[in-house]
Order: structure tokens, then sequence, then C-alpha cells
């Protein structure tokens, strides 16, 4: 069981209110503070953190959301400053141990990192992403389990496999058929599944054996 | 004195012709074109860059490693924050004055935020508005 920890999230736009909603719902305590008292209707009914309305750069406002006890900060509203500027804040006056911030300008999220703060840069990601899904665009990693031993792929069935059975690919702890996506629907595989056109494939692999993988679906 | 003043508002406009006007050099950054080119009117020996302050990029322009004295003066605490600390901590400006506009936000304005020297437009004009009541 991972302990429970006090995280301030700063901002409750789409962001923000789905971290604190997500925090919440693994049993950490949560505060959330926005300027907009409106954007706390994106929070759901079940929310049990605390809903603070108020400028984060007055001592008050993160007084009243817990600060000096906080083991983590999120700050993602939509001003790259407004976040950099809390995070050091946090960090200089109140040693909150963990820090998250949003960074869209990728030129600053290089100094903030060397402040020690941690940049989740959401233009840096996705290009990242997007290369990935462009470079190799056969296997694309969709989950990675433990420390990343073990990864669940998706991909599209690649012709050499329509007509072969499914359980040709599934290689003992090496690759296993999770999942079929037919037709819009998922389907875990039964026996004697036979690949079709336009299958939609969801893979465990073995970090070990993903060049096997691409070589076995190459064919 | 090379000084270099972010924000071309009204404060801004009026220090730069002073300091100008005492033989210092002088760059003004603002991301309002309009406002720039308004001042360089005024104060024609005065050196313009166009661009948001709180970014590296724009910093770099003014060549604001070489500033003896940096003056950060926008409207917003948030940003002037960003530019005091980034300016201290990448490009070791020795001295450091910034604007507070919200009085609360003073608790903020140290050193450790990069800033030498704060100052609150409201609270100088109060306080010396109290002492004229006092004193009366």
């Amino acid at each position: 069981m991972r302990s429970l920890v006090n995280v301030i999230v700063v901002g409750c736009g789409r962001v923000g209110s789905y971290l604190a909603e997500l925090l919440n719902t693994e049993g950490h305590t949560v505060a959330v503070i926005d300027k907009d008292p409106e954007s706390f209707s994106r929070l759901s009914p079940n929310f049990k953190g605390t809903r603070i309305e108020g400028d984060v750069l007055d001592r008050d406002i993160l007084m009243q959301a817990g600060i000096q006890d906080a083991d983590a900060l999120a700050s993602v509203t939509n001003s790259d400053t407004l976040n950099a500027t809390l995070a050091i804040i946090a960090r200089n006056k109140f040693r909150v141990p963990k820090l998250a911030i949003r960074v869209f300008d990728p030129s600053s999220a290089e100094v903030y990192r060397k402040l020690g703060i941690s940049i989740i840069s959401p233009i840096e990601w996705g290009a990242n992403f997007i290369k990935d899904v462009l470079v190799h665009p056969e296997l694309y990693s969709k989950l990675t389990i433990g420390n990343g031993e073990v990864q669940i792929i998706e991909l599209a069935v690649p012709p050499g496999l329509v007509g072969r059975p499914v359980e040709s690919i599934n290689v003992p702890s090496q690759v296993m058929t999770v999942a079929i996506t037919r037709q819009g629907e998922a389907l875990i595989p039964y026996l004697g599944m036979i690949f079709q056109e336009n299958d939609f494939l969801t893979l465990a692999v073995s970090t070990t054996a993903m060049n096997r993988v691409e070589e076995l679906l190459s064919h | 004195m090379f000084v270099v003043v972010v924000g071309s508002g009204g404060a801004g406009a009026y220090l730069s012709s002073r300091l100008t006007s005492e033989g210092h050099k002088v760059t003004v950054i603002d991301i309002n074109s309009d406002a720039l080119e308004d001042l360089t009117k005024k104060v024609p020996s005065v050196l313009t860059v166009m661009g948001d302050g709180s970014r590296l990029e724009t910093m770099r322009r003014a060549r604001i490693e070489k500033a003896d004295v940096l003056a950060v003066l926008t409207g917003t605490d948030e940003k002037n924050l960003s530019i005091a600390m980034l300016a201290k901590n990448e490009f070791r400006v020795p001295r450091i004055v910034a604007r507070v506009n919200d009085p609360k936000h003073e608790w903020l304005f140290d050193k450790q935020s990069g800033v030498d020297y704060a100052f609150n437009q409201d609270v100088l004009l109060v306080d010396a508005i109290m002492q004229a009541v006092r004193g009366s």
C-alpha cells in the first residue's frame, strides 16, 4: 500500500481538476486552489478535498491550503510564470519536498529544471509522443507494468497475420495477446480465434522480447 | 551604469528618461511595440527590446548579463517575481529592484526570490498620505 500524502493542486482547469480527482480517489488529502470559483464545478460531487478560492500568491491562501504540512504541490494554471514562481516559493519558503509544474514554453522549461523543479511540458511531451508514433508506428507502448519490464502495446494486425490463429504469436514468458478489438468491440481471445483484417491487437510484451516481437510482426 | 528596465509604462518611461539624463545606459524591454515607439520618441537615447521579459531569449537580447541594475516594473506580480528569479539565477544581475503591485504579495519579494529592493507604489503613496493626515 502506498503511503498517503497531502497535496496542493493549484489551478482547477481541465488538468488540475482531473489530477485532484485522481489523487482524491487514491485516498490522498487534496486541497485545490483557484481564483475563479466557477472552476470548481469541474470537480465531481464526490470530491472530498478542500476547494479554496483565492489568489495563490496571498500567504493566507497558501496557509489555508495547508502548505506548511504539504508533501507535494502541483501547479497547473495556464500561466507558466505563475506556476514556476509558485514552485520556487513552495520550495524556498515552505520546504515542500515534491514539486511539479506545467510549463508551456519549452525554452523556460529547461531553466526551471535547472532550478530543481519537475517540469511537465505538454508541448515537449506531445512532440516526443507524436515522434514515437511516427517513427515506431507499429509498436507504441500503451502502458508499462512494474518498472517497465512488461509493456502493453497496441497495433493494427499486420497483413501477414490475417488468417492465422491468435495463439501463433504467443510465446511463453515473452508475448501474450491480451485482447483483440474487432468492429469496435474488445474481446479476450478464445481458443482457435483467427486474426481478421482490421483487427486491433493489444499485446503484453516482455521488454527484453521487444525486438523479437518486431520481427514476428514484420512477417 | 547599465540599467535594464522591464515594463515601459508610466514608471518605466519616467525612470528611463531620468537615468539617461544622468548619463546612464538604459535598455527597456516591453511586450508592446507601440509603447516602445512612444518611449523612443520621448527618450531617443534609450535602447528598446520588444518581447516577453520573463523569457530568457528576450533577456539575452537585452544583454541582461551585462546589467548593473535591473528594474522590474510590469503590472503582474508573478511576472515580476519570475523575471527577478531568472535574472538572479541565470544572469547573476547584481542589483534587482522590483515593483510590487498587490500589497498582499509583498512577502514574496525578497532576496530568496532574487529581489534586492522591493517597492509598492500604493504603500508609498498611502504612507505619504497618512503622514500628511497625521501632520495636519
